[in-house]
This record gives C-alpha cells, structure tokens and sequence, in this order.
C-alpha cells in the first residue's frame, strides 16, 4: 500500500528512470535479437550448390579478415576434373570472378565493393542458380549475360568497365540475379584465383557419400562445406561488415546499460535528497531503515519492472526496421534479417530489472540512514553540501584524470582516443562529485549582475541557486556529461581525422591525384590517362622461409596456408619521387627495380625473417609463386603496404585488381596537361590534402556514424536525466513557488524566475561541460602533433555542441516551466500548502 | 543552585534505586544531549533525572529553548542522548541498535507533533493504520474503526490530510500514536497550532486516554490551561529539571510558577 500510493504520488520522480529503463530495455533486446539474427548465411550465390569446396583460409593481414588462399591454376583444373567424376556429381563449378562494373549513360553505375567482384564465369551461374529469363548463355567473346534488372534486353549494346578499362559487349541474355557473366574461356583470363568449386549434386546422390569423397579428393588442401556449413564460404567484407556492426551495436548497448544505472541511481538519489522528511517521517512513525530501504527497491523494482516490459515490446517491435537501418548503414551486410526469438528480449527484460535494483542502490543506503528527527526539520538549506566521501571521491576522480591527461600527452596513436576517453571520464566524474563546491563561486560569478537588475527576478534567481547548492549541482550535472561527453566524442574523432589527413597529406609530394569516383577503383584505362605513379594494391602470400618449396600453395607447413601480405604495385622510380616519408633502414631503394625486386618493410622482414639481398618467395593471387629478391628494408609505415613490388608485376598475377590512385606532378588540374580529366570514366582528379582528406572516406563514415550514435545515446539518456531532475526539483518546489504568488507576484513573473533558474542551470553546466574535454583535446591535440610532427589543429565541431546545447535547453524549459504552469494553475489559495512533497 | 539541586537529585537516585519501581514506563538518568563541539557546545539537556509513571500524565513546561522538545525525543527514542541513559519498559534504549531501537518505538511509543506529519499522500485511515503495516499486520478494520472513533473521528477516514482540518488532523495523528497501544504517548506541544476550543477537545481526549485506560501520558506545552489538565508538571530550564508541581493543579498556580521561571534564564 505505502509503495503504491507513494508511487502514485512521485510520478515526476519516477518519469525519468522508467524512461531510462524502457529506452535501455529496448534497445537491449533490439541488440539482442540482431546479435543473435547475425550469423553467417549461405551466399545466394552458392545456395544451389550443395557441397562446396572451399580453399584453405589464411589468417589475415593485421586488421582485416581471414581470406582463402587462390589455388594455382593447374591444382584447380586437376581438382575440379577429379571432383566432378565423384559419383553423383553433375558438375564442380570452379568459382572465377573479376571486378565488372556497367557503365550506363556514360557513367559507372552499381558501385561493388572491392572484394566482391560481380563479373563471372557463366558456369557458376548455375550454383545459385540464377535462370536466364531471356535471350541465350553467352557463346561469343563479346557476349554478356547480366541481370534483368539492368532493363537491358537480348540483343542490346552495353559498356562493362573492368580492370584493363571500359569494353563493349552485347547482351547476350538476362538472369533473375546479380552479376555480369561471361563465357567460361573469356572470363578466366580476367580473374582473380580460384578460391571455391561448387559441386552440383544429382538429387538421389548420398550426400555423406559425396561429401566424404570430396573429403578425399581435396585432402589438407581444402575444406568441404555443406548444409549450413557453407555460410563459411561468405565473403571475408560480410564478416568484417557484420564484425563492426556488432563493435558498434555492443558500444551501445553497454553505454545504455551505464547510463541507466547512472540516471536510475541519480534520480533515486535525487529523490532521496527531496524526500528526507517523508523519509524521517515514515522513521518517527516505526518505520525501520531496513523497511525505508525495501521500500525504495520495491519502488525501482516495480518502475524497472512496468519499464522493462514497456521496452521489451517496443524493442521487439523496432528490432527489424532497426535491422534493415543498419543494413543501410554499412552495420550488416546486404541480405541480413532479423529472426525474433523469444530469449533475448526476456534475457534484456531481466537486465532492466538488474539495472533498476543496482540503480537504486546507493540511493536506498542513503534513504535507510535518514533520522528519524530529520521530519521535524526544515531543510531547504543545504547546511552541509559535501559529504566527505563527495570530497574524497571527487579529489580521486580529478586527481586520476589529471595523470592520464598527462600520460595522453605522450601517449601513441592508438592509445589516444583510449587515454582520452577514460581521462575525461574520470575528470568529468571528479567536477560532478565536486560540483558542490564550484558550483557557488559559478553562480556568484555568473549572476554578479542580476541582483543589481531592478527586478525581483534576478536577485530571487542568484539567492536561490546560491542557497540551494546541492539542488543546483544535481540539476547541472547532467548537462555537465552531456555536453562533456558530445564535445569530446565529436571533438577527438575530428581532430584526430584531420591529423591523420594532414599527416598523409605531408607524405605526398605530388600536385594532383587521380582517384576513382563511382568505381572501387581506377581500371588501366583510367591509369594511363594521366602520367604519374600508380598504386596497385593487392595480396600476395609467403610461406615460412624454411620452406624452400616452388611457391605453390601446396606446402603443408606448421602454419597452414602461409602468412599474407598487403603489396602494391608501384612505379619505383616514380615512387621513390611522390613519398616524402620513405625511411629507408638497410639496403638500398634504387635497386628496387624490375619486376625481380621488392621492397619490405622491417615489421615484416623480422616476420619472416628476410633481409636486404635475400630472395623471398611469394605466392601470388593467381595461385603460382616466384621468386624476388629484397632491394630494401624500409620503416613500418614508411610505404602505403607492407610490401613494394613492380606494378606490372602485381598486374600480371592479380588481373582483377584495381589501381587505388594516381599521383601526378601537374598541379595545374584538368586544364593544363592536356587530358580532360571529367572523360576519364569513373575517376576524378584532386588535390593532394582532398585525397589524403578523403582516403580513408567510407571508414570515416563508418567511424563518424558510430560517434553520432554513441553522442546519440548519451546525450539522450543524459537529457532524460536532465529533464527529470529538473521536473522533480520543479515539483518539490510547489510551496515556493505559491509563497511567491502570495507574495504578490504575477504568474509571469514566477514562471520567468523558474525559466532564469533553468537558463543558469544550463550555463553552469555547460561551462563546466566544456572544460574537460577542453583540456582533454588540447592534450590529444599536442599527442598527436607530437606523434606527427606536423602542426595539428584543434577542430572544435560547433553545431554539435550547439545541437546538443539547443536540445538540452529547449528540454530543461520545458520540463521546468510546465510543472510549474500546473502548480501555480491552484491560484494564491492553492492546496499544495499542506504538502510535505 | 546548580549545586544544591545537584545534590538533591542524586539523593532522588540513592532512594528510587532501593525500591526498584515497576511502575515507570519511562526513566532517564543523567541525560545529556549536547549539540556542536569545543566553544560551540551547546547542551540542550544537561543531566536530566525524570521518571514518568505508568498511567500518569505528565506535563513539561518552560521557557524557549529550555530543552522540552529535545527531553521527549531523547525519552521517545527519537533522538540519542549523549550521556546518561533512556529506559522505557526496563529496556536501556543505549543497548538497542538503529533496528532494534525502532522497532521497540514502534511496540511502545507514540509520539504527537505539533505541525501533525502525516504522510501526504495516505488517507486519514492509512495514516492510522501506517504503524501496524510497518509492523508487518494487517489492520483490523474494527480495530481501526474503534481507534477512530476514541479520538472523535468517525467520518473523515477517507479523507487525505490536505483536505482536513488543524484539528481533525491532529486527531488522526493522535489515533496513529494510539494504534499500536504504546506504553506511552508523548505529545510535543499537541495544541500548539489550534484554537482554544479545538484544544480542550484534544486535551480531554488526552485525559480521557489515561483515566479510562491507564494510558501513560508525557505532554510539552507552554499553555498553564493546558498543563492543569496533567497530574504533574515538570518545569525545565537551561536543559535543567528546576521543579515540580503535584497535586490538584490549577492553571494559576502553574502559571505563577512559570511566571519566576522566567527570569533565571
Ligand atoms: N539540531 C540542533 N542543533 C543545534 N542546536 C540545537 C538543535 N536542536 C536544538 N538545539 C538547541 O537546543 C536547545 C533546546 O532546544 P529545544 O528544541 O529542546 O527547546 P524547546 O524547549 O523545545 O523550545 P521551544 O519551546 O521553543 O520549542 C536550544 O538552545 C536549541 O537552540
Ligand atoms: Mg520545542
């Protein structure tokens, strides 16, 4: 009874932790559900093949994903032959693919990701299988079989750009898929190695009987997928796209799970704070500490509960649309859907109620010691604003930051958004715990001149922020973090963007930069359009060097497959001209030259233990190997890869692969060499700082989308936060705010003086808020600078803060002045006088 | 003086000590409650030396800020005494923890406020009946009915405070302090906020509780009127027990007493 009716009655104090909770909840089982939806899937590519052949996988290059290793032509003909006269095999469809993209009204449409090439050989059309819906199979070097939705029909012209340059095709027939085929004999020539053979099984056939012969035929040289085993066969970019959805939906997650616990446990503390004399009260009349304290659990029990089911719905209900958002996003990969099951909202259900009861703990310790006498008293005053473990707390916290602020300072690049983060956490907890004690010379300083205003407004706003301190810190605290954490977020992420940018800018000693635009990359055609240096990347692959084999993908060492390596294809003496931050160790760079040289670098040279004027052998993505022999060891970080070799080598072994960029000596830009740079299809000329800018682009995006989500979500959470304070310090104040219109005051003029009250608040907040991450750019800015050595700037993103200032007031006001409307609607003579709430 | 009642009072002790008295509801002995430290000490109660019999309704009196309202706490268990020791029933209160204490307030002490303090919230009824749920019973609804109707309240048991009167709201804080049968009732200046008529309601219900059911009756008051109702008066001054009156009291008597109790503070 006394919970429900105290429930009934503290609806304002309960708002914010049941919206904390429901948004917490829902976002949980969302996150939930599409953790458990984001399993590998069968490509429909290969979804009529039942067993797949796949090449063994290599674990991959530091920070991207395992790949398949290509086997050599010869081993892939010999085992395509051997599996195909397995018994009840109809046919093994070895898997060609290349980089083919239309080229509709004169520009490249459809833009296919780089390790998902969409030209193929015709025969592996059948292990999806996609079905001609009109016209023919291609026959005819010329011919090509490409999707229906293309609206292109039989007979018709079109332009494919591939990686030597545009070429014309007739349409041969459509299918009801994706991709461009072409015949088997024309289309091995453009691709890349042989990863996958897909086996097309008579429908009697036994598939363990299959499945073992498979086993047998292909030995240590590769795996047999089928079932649901053949989701192993996705392209490395769907695992890799899936991977950062889940960093990203977890970061989330588990901020919203703090942050609920934060704005549960500030509220309820809140509370606690304007209840002392219910509380009191309840003790006078017997109540035990332990009873105050079950009481307010029961009540975080029961919000937690009504919020956690309100969130489970609402999380259950947006999961899929949520799903098909992060698909647009890049979050997931193309095809994911979200499955609903019944364990995850019920697993986020319970982690609501959890949350709830951690929540209120301290805030129940601190009801269960209120003393009885505590009803007796007045306490509008704040006689004793800290508490000594506010101080303790607050001096550890401020003392913790200050160090990692100086550690950030000298800190390495990887470590400074780390260090950054954790030091601004611990400072911004620090100021809150302290805010009791900067929050009056603040306030004094900031409402100097209202007192000396003719109206009673400025002198009632300055002496009752000034003598309720505590009240003013807990409202301000929550504006501390949101602007704090918003400025932080979004003023590391660009300042560190734009160091890295100026740093690679700083590198480039070109005038100008041919890059792709519309296409994953620049094909030959594009590359020869402008004299420079090309950038040809691509993988190569080394085998331990104690194995002295001929390179073929066929040694079956300790490490498997062998180790692989991120190479480009370069012009050496171009090269050595266009990189201003070559730092060459031991041997020398200008023997780098011809396709019979390579240039490592001495992350990977101790690797694999190779040195200046060693032969290393590699094996290429074509599946054969060779030899070359090491004409420098340079620094890591020094060249664009870990691995230079000749361009024409890289294009002779991998012909599918796209040139990354072209830098030229011109500055002078589409006009002055001659070239018309807006008809070479699929590229764009720029200048050196846009490239560097827009190098790494799409993960940028990527980057700068999980930042505005993160902001997104603590700002939201910290804006509930902020409204219900203010809501419950509103609501407790009804006898002040009557005793005001006794006094003779207008309506407007109380509703003005709440209104300044809410606008100082916000001030004091957001000047505080400003000043952590302040000092924790300043510090990630001379880290970086330092790292560099080039002058950094720090870019403060205004419209963000802005935006989250904006917000914030606009909420604060709303949550203040309304309440108030509604008390003061009573009149003079309202009935709030008798009250203890 | 201070010496001289010194004397007197551990003459008291000497004596009560040698016929143990079963007949106090409530004892202190030396109770000192000081506030602050160093050169901002103040003791509010500086060694009180009280008994208050069962079924006796006792009146305390004297100037602002003599110590009445801090004695009734440190009696009731509201408030812990720095020194000396609180007995009700023959359980030391020092003895008992933060639990242990409320739940013995609970079984055996009500306790009336001047400004009521009911719970917002709570209808007149729930208000009454909050002790017992606390208590962890569920309250009988005759039992409620009859407590209501002791302090004169029939009707209004649906009400919340806001929408009662002075009075009638100190009638359910009466009732409240009643519904669990306490060994004693304090009262820290019950009729402070209300009329004289309203206030003689409340001090014969006072009286008519502890003539018709023995109920032990510790009241703070500045009103001679209102003190005639008691049996005995205890007058306190600076934190200290000056005197008693016993007997037939008449409210001219106490408040010439109270008249030379002025100006030793
Ligand atoms: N919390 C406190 N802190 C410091 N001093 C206190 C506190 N409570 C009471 N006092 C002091 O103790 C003394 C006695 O207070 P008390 O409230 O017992 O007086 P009183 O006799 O009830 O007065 P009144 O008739 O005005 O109610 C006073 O001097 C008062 O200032
Ligand atoms: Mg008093």
């Amino acid at each position: 009874m006394l919970s429900f009716a105290a429930l009934r009655a503290r609806w304002t104090g309960l708002l914010g932790p049941f919206i904390a909770l429901c948004l917490g909840v829902a976002l949980m089982s969302t996150t939930a559900l599409i953790l458990v939806s984001a399993q590998p899937r069968v490509p429909d590519r290969y979804a009529g093949a039942a067993v797949l052949v796949a090449a063994r996988t290599v674990d991959g290059i530091p920070g991207t994903f395992p790949e398949r290793r290509p086997w050599s032509p010869e081993r892939t003909a010999d085992l395509a032959g051997r599996l195909a006269a397995i018994d009840g095999v109809t046919a093994a469809v070895p898997d060609r693919s290349f980089y083919a993209q239309a080229v509709l009204d004169g520009r490249p449409v459809g833009e296919p990701a780089l390790g998902d090439p969409q030209g193929h050989g015709w025969s592996s059309a059948a292990l999806a299988p996609y079905r001609l819906v009109a016209g023919s199979a291609p026959v005819r070097p010329d011919e090509v079989v490409l999707d229906r939705s293309l609206g292109l029909d039989p007979g018709g012209q079109v332009t494919l750009l591939t990686a030597t340059g545009p070429a014309d095709y007739t349409v041969a027939g459509t299918v009801d898929g994706p991709g461009f085929y072409l015949d088997d004999p024309v289309a091995a020539p453009l691709a890349r190695g042989v990863r996958l053979i897909g086996l097309l099984v008579a429908d009697d056939a036994d598939p363990t009987a299959v499945r073992a012969a498979a086993e047998a035929v292909v030995g240590p040289d590769g795996t047999v997928l089928t079932g649901a085993d053949r989701a192993e066969a996705e392209p490395p970019r769907d695992t890799r796209t899936r991977w950062i959805g889940m960093q990203v939906l977890t970061a989330m997650t588990a901020l919203a799970g703090f942050v609920s616990i934060f704005v549960v446990a500030s509220t309820f503390a809140f509370g606690v704070a304007q209840r002392r004399r219910e509380f009191g009260l309840l003790r006078t009349v017997g109540a035990t500490p332990g009873q105050l304290r079950r009481l307010m659990y029961t009540e975080a029990l029961a919000v937690g509960a009504v919020g956690a089911t309100v969130g489970v719905v609402l999380g259950t209900a947006c999961a899929p649309a949520f799903g098909a958002l992060l698909v647009d996003a890049g979050f997931q990969p193309v095809g994911f859907r979200v499955r609903i099951e019944p364990w995850p909202p019920a697993a986020a259900y319970l982690v609501g109620l959890v949350v709830a009861l951690l929540g209120v703990w301290s805030a129940s310790r601190r009801a269960g010691r209120v003393r009885p006498l505590e009803a007796l008293r007045e306490a509008v005053l704040d006689r004793r604003p800290m508490t000594r473990s506010r101080w303790v707390g607050g001096i550890l916290a401020t003392a913790l930051g200050l160090l990692l602020t100086v550690l950030l300072a000298g800190a390495g690049p990887d470590d400074i958004v780390n260090y950054a983060l954790y030091a601004s956490m611990a400072l911004t907890g620090g100021l809150t715990l302290l805010a009791p004690v900067l929050v009056p010379p603040l306030t004094y300083a900031l409402t100097w001149p209202l007192e000396r205003l003719p109206g009673a407004t400025g002198m009632l706003v300055r002496r009752n922020a000034l003598t309720a301190v505590r009240r003013t810190a807990s409202t301000s605290a929550p504006m501390l973090l949101t602007v704090g954490f918003a400025v932080l977020i979004a003023g590391s992420v660009a300042t560190s963007t734009g160091a890295y940018a100026s740093r690679d800018a700083g590198a480039i000693r070109a005038g100008s930069v041919l890059v792709p635009a519309g296409t994953p990359g620049l094909s030959d055609a594009a590359v020869a359009t402008v004299p420079g240096t090309a950038l040809l990347p691509s993988t190569v692959y080394a085998d331990p060097s104690d194995a002295a084999t001929t390179g073929t993908a066929t040694a079956g060492t300790a490490t498997g497959a062998g180790v692989p390596i991120a190479a480009a294809g370069v012009d050496p003496a171009g090269f050595a001209q266009v990189n201003g931050r070559l730092s060459v160790l031991s041997g020398d760079f200008s023997a780098f030259r011809g396709p019979e040289t390579a240039v490592v670098t001495a992350g990977l040279a101790d690797q694999l233990g190779w040195a200046a004027g060693d032969g290393a052998t590699l094996g290429y993505p074509d599946g054969t190997g060779g030899q070359v022999r090491v004409a420098a060891v340079v620094a890591d970080g020094s060249i664009p890869a870990q691995l230079l070799l000749a361009r024409e080598l890289v294009r002779a072994h991998d012909p599918s692969a796209l040139t990354e960029a072209v830098f030229t000596a011109s500055t002078t830009g589409p006009d002055g060499d001659g070239v018309d740079h807006r008809a070479v299809l699929g590229a764009r000329l720029v200048g050196v700082p846009e490239y560097a800018a827009e190098r790494d682009a799409a993960e940028d995006r990527l980057v700068w989308l999980a930042t505005l989500i993160l902001i997104g979500v603590s700002a939201g959470y910290t804006a509930i936060a902020l409204a219900n304070t203010l809501l419950m310090a509103t609501a407790h104040r009804a006898r002040e705010l009557l005793v005001l219109l006794r006094s003779g005051a207008t309506v407007r003029q109380v509703l003005g003086t709440v209104a300044a009250e809410t606008g100082l608040v916000l001030a004091i907040g957001t000047a505080l808020g400003l000043l952590v991450p302040t000092v924790a750019l300043l510090a990630i800015r001379s880290a970086l600078s330092e790292q560099f050595a080039v002058p950094v700037e720090l870019v403060v993103p205004g419209s963000t803060i802005g935006l989250v200032v904006a917000g914030c007031a606009v909420l604060a006001l709303v949550a203040s002045v309304l309440p108030a409307r509604l008390i003061l609607r009573t009149g003079p003579g309202g009935g709030a006088g008798h009250r203890v709430e | 003086m201070a010496q001289r009642d010194g004397t007197t009072r551990r003459h008291d002790i000497a004596r009560r000590e040698e016929t143990p008295d079963l007949t106090a509801a409530v004892r202190l002995r030396e109770v000192v409650r000081a506030y602050g430290t160093g050169a901002r000490r103040v003791a509010a109660l500086d060694g009180v030396t009280v008994d208050f019999d069962r079924g006796s309704f006792t009146a305390v009196m004297g100037p602002s800020g003599s110590g009445k309202s801090t004695l009734l706490h440190c009696a009731a268990g509201l408030d812990r005494p720095t020194g000396g020791t609180v007995t009700i029933d023959g359980t030391d209160l020092g003895t008992l923890g933060e639990t242990a204490l409320t739940l013995l307030r609970r079984a055996r002490v009500g306790f009336v406020f001047q400004s009521y303090n009911l719970v917002p919230a709570l209808t007149a009824a729930q208000n009454v009946a909050l002790p017992l749920r606390l208590a962890g019973r569920r309250p009988d609804p005759a039992e409620l009915d009859a407590t209501l109707a002791e302090v004169g309240l029939a009707g209004p048991g649906r009400h919340r405070p806001d929408e009662l009167s002075g009075g009638e709201q100190q009638r359910v804080a009466i009732a409240r302090a009643l519904i669990s049968r306490p060994a004693v009732l304090f009262a820290d200046e019950p009729t402070g906020a209300l009329d004289t008529r309203t206030s003689r309601d409340i001090l014969r219900l006072l009286r008519t509780l502890v003539d018709q059911h023995r109920q032990t009756v510790v009241m703070v008051t500045h009103d001679p009127v209102a003190a005639a109702y008691a049996d005995r008066v205890v007058l306190l001054a600076d934190g200290r027990v000056v005197d008693e009156l016993g007997g037939e009291l008449a409210a001219e008597t106490i408040a010439a007493r109270m008249t030379r109790l002025e100006p030793a503070c």
